[in-house]
C-alpha cells in the first residue's frame, strides 16, 4: 500500500482526534516502523488495517464511518495535489466516469506497483448514476466518502444510496442528484 | 497532565517524522543510483550504434559505384511526376538525347513508358531507338517507396542482325505470296507443309485448314485415283519434274481445273525429302474448251433432228452436211453422211425429179449464188403434189463467202389447214353480216371503223355513211352521254360490259338497244378501240313498262281493298254493336215468351252475322299476310277444355257426346297463340257438331315427340257425322266452297271456316288433312310444333281480371260520337254505379279531361273534329295525364292495336263488345287504382246476371282481426307489421319460385314454412291452405301441375294483399 495513504491517514487522525489519541492508536497497533511512514514508501496494507482498527477503538468510531471520513480527507488532498484532473470538468458524473478510464491509468504510469480498486460506472439518466466499487481491500466506505466529497466539490447536492453490500468486495452505489 | 501527554505525543510525532525523513532519504538514494546505472547503459548502446552507421555508410558508398560504372543506362525516378533522382553516365546520355529530341517518336514513347511503369506492380520492358542505337528498358516500380528504377540494355547489334534477316524473309515471302499460281510444298506422302496465299483464294480453304489436309482431298472424287496413281509413279520412278491437269473442288463445292508442275526435292543420297509444286488455275481455259465442244455437238445434233431438210455446201459447192429429214423429204435411200464431201451436183441429180418444175429450183440456186442474198419462203410444188417451202441462205464469215445453207419444209398440211380456216372464216363472216345483231367497231376516239349490215339496217344509214363518223355525234342521244362516258372508262380499264341505251336513227327516231361491248386490242396488246354487239330491245322495253304500270295498278287496288275492308268492318260492326247491345238490354226487360223468342232469333242471327263478318275479316287478313301468330304462355289443358266448354251446350242440345282426350305426356305449358289455336278447334269442332246428328265428336291431342324445349302434337277432330262425298273431299278447304249449295241453306255459314282453319294451321307450321266416309264420319288431323314454356311465360295479370272490384263512384269519360253506342255504354256503366260523362268527339274529350279528374277514358277511334289517337296524344303530351285510356275500336284490322298503343293508349276493346269484355277491361284498369273491396252485392252492380261467370275466389282476401288482437290495436305496430310483410314477402315468394324451378323441393318447403306465420297473421284465407300444401309437397309429393297452380295462386294473392296493404299505409 502506498505510503501516501498512511501519511494522510495519520494526518487526518492527528487533525481530527489529536496527537495523543493518534499516538495511542499507533502504539496499540504495534506497527513495525512505529508509525514513521513516508509518502514515497510502500507498506503492507495489514498495517493500515491494524492502525485504523486501533484508531476506531480509541475514538469509539465505526470503522465504516472512519473510512468515510478518510475519504472526505483524501478527496480534499487530491483536489489540491492533482488539480490537473479537475480542469475543465463541471459535472461530478463526468469526473466519476474518468476515475476508471483516465485517472487510474495515469496513476499506474507514475506508480507501477500501486494497487488500485476497480470502478464500474453507469449513467442512468441526467440525474442519477450508478458506481460499483470492486476491490479485495473491502474499503467501500472509503469510496463512499470520496463520492460524497466529490459531489460536494462540484456543488451538486445528491443522495448516495448503497444498493447492495452482501459482497464487501463488490458494492454498488446509486447517486441521485437532488 | 494532558498537556504533558500532548507534549509527549508531539515529541513522538516529531520522532516519527525524522524517522520517516531518513526512510525517504534512503529510498531517494537508492533511486538515484538506479538512475545513474541506467544512464551509463544508454551511453554504451549509443556508441556502438554510431560505429555501425559509419561502417554501413562506407559500404553504401562503395556499392553506389556499381551503377555508376555500369556501361548500360540506369535511372531512378521519384514520385508521380517521375523526377529524375539518379542516372549513371550511360543514363545521362540517354536523358540528353531525349532532351535534345523532345518531338521524336521514341521520346514520346519514353515518357509514355515511364507513365505506364509508375505504380505498375509488374516490371515493364520496352525497346527504343536512340542515336542509331537500340535499347531495351526494364522498369521496376517500388510503390511503397514512391520511386522506380529503370535499367537499360544496348541491343543494337542484335537488332541490326534481326532486321536484315526479316527484310530478306519478307521480300522472298511476298514474292511467293503474290504469285498468281499456287506454290506449295508437301511431304512425300502428300500432306501440305507450306502453301502461299494464292492457295487460299483458289481453293477457298484457309492456310490453316490446308496445312492439315492431304493433297488428294482437293481432287474431284472421280479423278482422285488417276491423279494419285500418276504421282505415285513419279515418286516410284523418281521423275524429277511432271505436269498434270485435273479438276478439284473448292471448299464451297465449285469445280476448278488445275494445271500442276511437281518437282521432287532430293538430298545428296537421291532420297526424296519433299515435293515442291506450282499449280495454276486453268478453269477458264478448260471451260472455253468444253463450251466449244458442246456447241459443236449441239449444232450437229440440231441439224440432225430438225424437221426441215437441211443441206449445207461449202464455197466449192461440196456438201458439208445434210440430215435425215432431207433424205426423208426427197425419199433418198441414203444415210445423211453418204453425201458428205460429195459435189452438190450429185445430190441435185438425185432429187431433181421430185420437183414438178426443177428448172425454177436451179434458177433460184443460180440466182442465190450470183447475188449472195438469201432467198427465203419460196413455195415449191413437188411432182407428187406436195408443197415445199425452201430457203437458200449464203453463209459468210468476216465477209468471206463460206457456202450455202438450204432448207426444205413440207408445208402441205399447213396449206390445207389454212384453206379450211379461210373457208370457216368466210362462213362466220357471212353469218355475222346477215344476222339480226348489229356489230359496230370504233377506235379510241369513238370513230366508227366498221359496221355490219344489220347495224346499218337498225340505224337506217349505209355503211359508207357510218364509217369515219363519231358515234357520239351521229348516234348518241343527249340524255345517254353519261352512260357512254362510263362505258368508255370501263373499256379503258380493259373491262367488258353489257348495258342498255337509247340510240338515234338516221330519221332522228330513238330506239332501245342492248349492247354487249368489249375492248379491242392489236397484236402488240395495245387498245385500239372497242367492239359492240347491238340488239334492238325496243319491244321488250315497251313490254316492261306496260308490266310496271300493271303492277302499280294492282298494288293500288289491293290497298283499296284493304281500306274497303277496314271501312266495311267499321261500318258493319258499329251498328252490330248497337243491335247486340240493345238486344241484351231488351232481354232483361219484362217481355212475354213470344217477344223473348223473337229477340232470341235476333240475337242468334246477329251472332251468325258477326261470325260471318269475322270470318271474312280473318280471311282477308290472312290473304294479305297481315295475320301473325302471337307467342304467349298457355296452360294447354285449360285452353282445350275451354274449347270443349264453349261447345258443350250445343252438343248437349243435339245429344252428342263431346270427348276431350289429352295425352298425359303433353307439357303443361306451351308458348303459342291461344286465340288462334282456340279459333282452329272452335271452327273444326263446331263444324263437327253441326254435321253430326248422333254419336260423338272427339278432340284428341297426342304428343309425337319432344326435343329440348320443342314438341310436336298430333291433333284429331273425329266425328260420327254425315261425312263428305269422295269427289268433294278435295275441295273442302277451298274458299267459299261448301259441299253443295243445299248445305249452305241447311247448315249456314260463310263457306270460309275451313279455308281459314287451313290457313291458320299453316300459319302455325302444320298442314291440315281430312279423311271421310259418307254416312260414317269425318276426321280432320294435323301436327303442330310448339315451344314448351314454364310458369314464368304465363301472363301475370290473368288472375287479377277475375277480381271483383267495386266500380261504384268511378268516373268514366266515354268519348264516342255514335249516339246508340253512347247510350249503350252509359246504360251498362251506370248499372255498375259508375259516373259516366259523354264526350261527342276527341276535342270534347281533351277539354273534359283538362277540367275533371277521370279514373278512366273509353275512347272511340274514329270521331269527327279530332280522332281518338290525336286526342290521346294531346292528353298524354299536352295535358300530361296518365289516366288509363281504352280504345274502342271497330277496326279489327291488324295495325290498329299498335297504333293505339303507340299513341299512348293502355288497352283496347273491339266493338261490338260484350258486357263482360267491358267489365274485364274496367276491372283490369280500375283495379290498379282502386282498393280490393269486399263485394257488396253482385245483383246491384251487374246489370245482367251472368250465371256462368266465375265467382271471385274470396269476398275477403285477408283480415287484420288476429293482428289487431295481437297488437291491442296499436296503430304504429300494425303499420310496422304491414311494412314488414310488404318488404319480406315478395322476396320469399321469388325464392320459392327459384327453388321450384331448380327442383329444390326441400328448400321450397323450408321457405314455405317461413312464410306460413305471416299468412296466418294476416289471415289470408286463400293462401292458408295453399302454403301448407306447398310446405308439405316435399314430404308428401303430388302432381307438379297442382303445385304450379298453388304457386301461381301464392304469387297472385300475396301480390294483391301487398298492393292493398300499400294503399292502406298511404292513407
Amino acid at each position: 500500500m502506498k505510503g501516501m495513504i498512511f501519511t494522510e491517514f495519520i494526518e487526518m487522525a492527528e487533525n481530527k482526534f489529536g496527537l495523543s489519541t493518534t499516538q495511542e492508536a499507533i502504539d496499540n497497533a504495534n506497527l513495525p516502523n512505529k508509525g514513521a511512514y513516508t509518502a514515497v514508501g510502500t507498506y503492507d496494507h495489514q498495517e493500515m488495517q491494524r492502525l485504523a482498527g486501533e484508531l476506531c477503538k480509541a475514538t469509539q468510531t465505526e470503522p465504516g464511518e472512519m473510512l468515510r471520513m478518510f475519504g472526505h480527507h483524501v478527496f480534499a488532498k487530491f483536489v489540491k495535489a492533482y488539480g490537473v484532473f479537475f480542469e475543465g470538468i463541471s459535472d461530478p458524473f463526468d469526473f466519476l466516469e474518468q476515475i476508471e478510464t483516465y485517472i487510474h491509468p495515469e496513476v499506474l504510469k507514475l506508480y507501477p506497483d500501486a494497487e488500485l480498486p476497480r470502478f464500474e460506472s453507469q449513467r442512468l439518466d441526467n440525474g442519477s448514476f450508478r458506481m460499483t466499487y470492486i476491490s479485495s481491500r473491502h474499503m467501500s466506505a472509503f469510496a463512499y466518502g470520496l463520492m460524497e466529497a466529490c459531489m460536494a466539490h462540484f456543488r451538486a447536492p445528491a443522495n448516495i444510496e448503497t444498493e447492495s453490500n452482501e459482497d464487501p468486495g463488490r458494492v454498488s452505489f446509486l447517486i441521485t442528484r437532488l | 497532565m494532558s498537556q504533558e501527554k500532548e507534549i509527549e505525543a508531539l515529541k513522538r510525532a516529531l520522532e516519527r517524522e525524522k524517522e520517516a525523513r531518513k526512510q525517504a532519504e534512503r529510498i531517494m538514494e537508492e533511486k538515484s543510483m538506479e538512475l545513474y546505472l541506467a544512464n551509463q547503459r544508454l551511453l554504451q548502446i549509443n556508441e556502438s550504434l554510431e560505429n555501425t552507421i559509419q561502417e554501413r555508410t562506407k559500404e553504401m558508398n562503395s556499392l553506389a559505384r556499381f551503377p555508376e560504372e555500369n556501361p548500360y543506362p540506369i535511372f531512378r525516378f521519384a514520385g508521380p511526376e517521375k523526377s529524375l533522382l539518379y542516372s549513371n553516365k550511360a543514363g545521362k546520355r540517354i536523358i540528353d538525347f531525349f532532351e535534345r529530341n523532345p518531338e521524336s517518336a521514341d521520346t514520346l514513347r519514353w515518357y509514355e513508358f515511364l507513365n505506364n511503369s509508375h505504380g505498375c506492380d509488374q516490371p515493364l520492358v520496352q525497346e527504343f531507338e536512340i542515336d542509331e542505337n537500340y535499347y531495351q528498358f526494364y522498369s521496376v516500380c517500388y510503390a511503397d517507396h514512391n520511386y522506380m528504377n529503370v535499367y537499360g540494355f544496348d541491343i543494337t547489334l542484335l537488332k541490326v542482325t534481326q532486321n536484315a534477316l526479316t527484310e530478306s524473309e519478307v521480300r522472298f515471302r511476298s514474292m511467293v505470296e503474290n504469285a498468281s499460281d499456287i506454290i506449295y510444298r508437301a511431304s512425300v506422302d502428300g500432306v501440305f507443309t507450306y502453301v502461299n496465299i494464292t492457295a487460299e483464294t483458289i481453293t477457298g480453304y484457309s492456310t490453316h485448314e490446308l496445312l492439315s489436309m492431304h493433297f488428294a482431298q482437293l481432287i474431284r472424287p472421280d479423278q482422285q485415283e488417276v491423279v494419285a496413281d500418276f504421282y505415285a509413279a513419279q515418286i516410284r520412278e523418281k521423275i524429277k519434274s511432271t505436269y498434270l491437269e485435273f479438276p478439284i473442288y473448292t471448299k464451297y463445292g465449285n469445280e476448278k481445273w488445275i494445271g500442276q508442275h511437281v518437282q521432287l526435292i532430293m538430298d545428296e543420297d537421291h532420297y526424296i525429302t519433299e515435293v515442291f509444286s506450282l499449280a495454276r488455275d486453268i478453269t477458264e481455259r478448260k471451260q472455253a474448251q468444253t463450251a466449244m465442244t458442246r456447241t459443236a455437238t449441239r449444232l450437229s445434233s440440231l441439224i440432225a433432228n430438225l424437221q426441215a431438210g437441211v443441206v449445207m455446201e461449202d464455197e466449192n459447192q461440196n456438201i458439208v452436211i445434210t440430215n435425215q429429214a432431207f433424205c426423208n423429204l426427197f425419199d433418198l435411200p441414203h444415210s445423211p453422211s453418204y453425201f458428205q464431201g460429195k459435189a452438190n451436183t450429185e445430190l441435185f441429180f438425185k432429187i431433181k425429179d421430185s420437183f414438178s418444175d426443177p428448172d425454177t429450183i436451179w434458177n433460184n440456186l443460180e440466182k442465190a449464188l450470183q447475188q449472195n442474198k438469201p432467198i427465203v419462203n419460196q413455195e415449191v410444188l413437188m411432182s407428187d403434189g406436195r408443197i415445199m417451202e425452201s430457203d437458200i441462205v449464203p453463209i459468210f464469215q468476216d465477209k468471206k463467202f463460206l457456202g450455202h445453207l438450204m432448207l426444205f419444209r413440207d408445208i402441205t398440211e399447213k396449206k390445207e389447214a389454212h384453206k379450211i380456216l379461210q373457208r370457216s372464216e368466210e362462213k362466220y363472216r357471212s353469218i355475222i353480216e346477215n344476222m339480226y345483231l348489229g356489230l359496230l367497231q370504233v377506235d379510241n376516239d369513238e370513230t366508227i371503223m366498221d359496221v355490219n349490215n344489220s347495224m346499218c339496217q337498225m340505224l337506217g344509214y349505209t355503211k359508207e355513211e357510218l364509217v369515219g363518223q363519231k358515234t357520239t355525234q351521229l348516234l348518241a342521244v343527249a340524255k345517254e352521254m353519261e352512260i357512254l362516258e362510263n362505258v368508255q372508262v370501263q373499256r379503258n380499264e380493259g373491262k367488258s360490259s353489257v348495258y342498255e341505251m337509247r340510240v338515234k336513227r338516221k330519221d332522228n327516231s330513238e330506239f332501245y338497244v342492248l349492247i354487249s361491248g368489249a375492248p379491242l386490242y392489236n397484236e402488240k396488246n395495245e387498245k385500239i378501240g372497242s367492239l359492240g354487239i347491238h340488239l334492238d330491245i325496243t319491244q321488250r322495253k315497251e313490254l316492261e313498262q306496260d308490266l310496271m304500270v300493271a303492277r302499280t295498278k294492282a298494288e293500288e287496288s289491293a290497298h283499296a281493298k284493304e281500306i274497303f275492308l277496314a271501312n266495311m268492318s267499321h261500318e258493319i260492326r258499329t251498328p252490330m254493336n248497337a243491335i247486340l247491345g240493345m238486344t241484351n238490354l231488351l232481354m232483361n226487360s219484362h217481355l212475354d215468351s213470344k217477344q223473348l223468342s223473337y229477340l232470341d232469333a235476333i240475337k242468334t242471327s246477329s251472332n251468325n252475322l258477326m261470325v260471318i263478318i269475322n270470318d271474312i275479316l280473318d280471311f282477308s287478313k290472312i290473304e294479305a299476310g297481315k295475320l301473325t301468330i302471337e307467342k304467349v304462355g298457355i296452360e294447354f289443358h285449360k285452353v282445350m277444355q275451354n274449347v270443349i266448354n264453349q261447345l258443350s251446350f250445343r252438343a248437349d242440345e243435339k245429344n252428342i257426346l263431346l270427348i276431350n282426350k289429352i295425352d298425359h305426356d303433353i307439357p303443361d305449358i306451351l308458348v303459342t297463340d291461344p286465340t288462334r289455336l282456340t279459333q282452329i278447334f272452335l271452327n273444326l269442332l263446331s263444324n263437327a257438331v253441326k254435321f253430326t246428328h248422333k254419336g260423338s265428336v272427339t278432340l284428341k291431342s297426342s304428343l309425337i315427340e319432344r326435343r329440348g324445349n320443342l314438341c310436336r302434337i298430333h291433333f284429331q277432330v273425329i266425328d260420327t257425322g254425315i261425312g263428305i262425298d269422295a269427289d268433294k273431299i278435295s275441295t273442302v278447304f277451298d274458299s267459299f266452297s261448301q259441299e253443295d249449295a243445299s248445305t249452305t241453306r241447311k247448315y249456314g255459314g260463310s263457306g270460309l271456316g275451313l279455308t281459314i282453319t287451313r290457313q291458320l294451321v299453316e300459319l302455325f307450321g302444320g298442314r291440315i288433312q281430312v279423311k271421310s266416309k259418307k254416312g260414317i264420319g269425318t276426321e280432320f288431323y294435323f301436327v303442330l310444333p310448339f315451344e314448351v314454356g314454364n310458369v314464368n311465360d304465363l301472363p301475370k295479370d290473368d288472375a287479377g281480371i277475375d277480381m271483383e272490384i267495386d266500380l261504384r263512384g268511378t268516373r268514366v269519360l266515354v268519348a264516342e260520337d255514335h249516339q246508340i253506342n253512347q247510350f249503350l255504354a252509359k246504360t251498362i256503366l251506370e248499372s255498375w254505379g259508375v259516373e259516366v260523362t259523354i264526350a261527342e268527339n276527341g276535342l270534347d274529350a281533351v277539354n273534359a279531361v283538362s277540367n275533371v279528374d277521370y279514373d278512366i277514358i273509353l275512347m272511340d277511334m274514329q270521331m269527327p273534329e279530332m280522332d281518338g289517337l290525336q286526342a290521346t296524344r294531346e292528353i298524354r303530351h299536352i295535358l300530361n295525364r296518365d289516366i288509363p285510356i281504352i280504345a274502342l275500336t271497330a277496326n279489327a284490322v291488324k295495325g290498329d292495336q299498335e297504333k293505339c298503343l303507340d299513341a299512348g293508349m293502355n288497352d283496347y276493346l273491339s266493338k261490338p263488345f260484350e258486357q263482360k269484355d267491358l267489365q274485364r277491361i274496367m276491372q283490369k284498369w280500375i283495379g290498379e287504382r282502386k282498393t280490393v273491396a269486399p263485394k257488396v252485392n253482385k245483383q246491384e252492380k251487374t246489370f245482367v246476371p251472368e250465371p256462368e261467370k266465375t265467382t271471385s275466389m274470396s269476398s275477403e282476401l285477408y283480415d287484420l282481426t288476429l293482428l289487431n288482437q295481437l297488437a291491442l290495436n296499436d296503430e304504429e305496430f300494425i303499420a310496422k307489421m304491414k311494412e314488414l310483410f310488404i318488404t319480406s314477402t315478395p322476396e320469399i315468394v321469388d325464392q320459392i319460385f327459384e327453388s321450384f324451378e331448380g327442383n329444390e323441393f326441400e328448400k321450397m318447403s323450408g321457405l314455405a314454412h317461413k312464410l306460413k306465420p305471416s299468412i296466418d297473421t294476416f289471415n289470408i284465407h286463400s293462401l292458408k291452405e295453399t302454403i301448407r300444401k306447398i310446405e308439405k309437397f316435399h314430404t308428401l309429393g303430388g302432381s307438379k301441375e297442382e303445385l304450379v297452380n298453388w304457386l301461381s295462386q301464392l304469387k297472385t294473392d300475396s301480390g294483391l294483399v301487398i298492393d292493398d296493404l300499400k294503399r292502406s299505409l298511404e292513407k
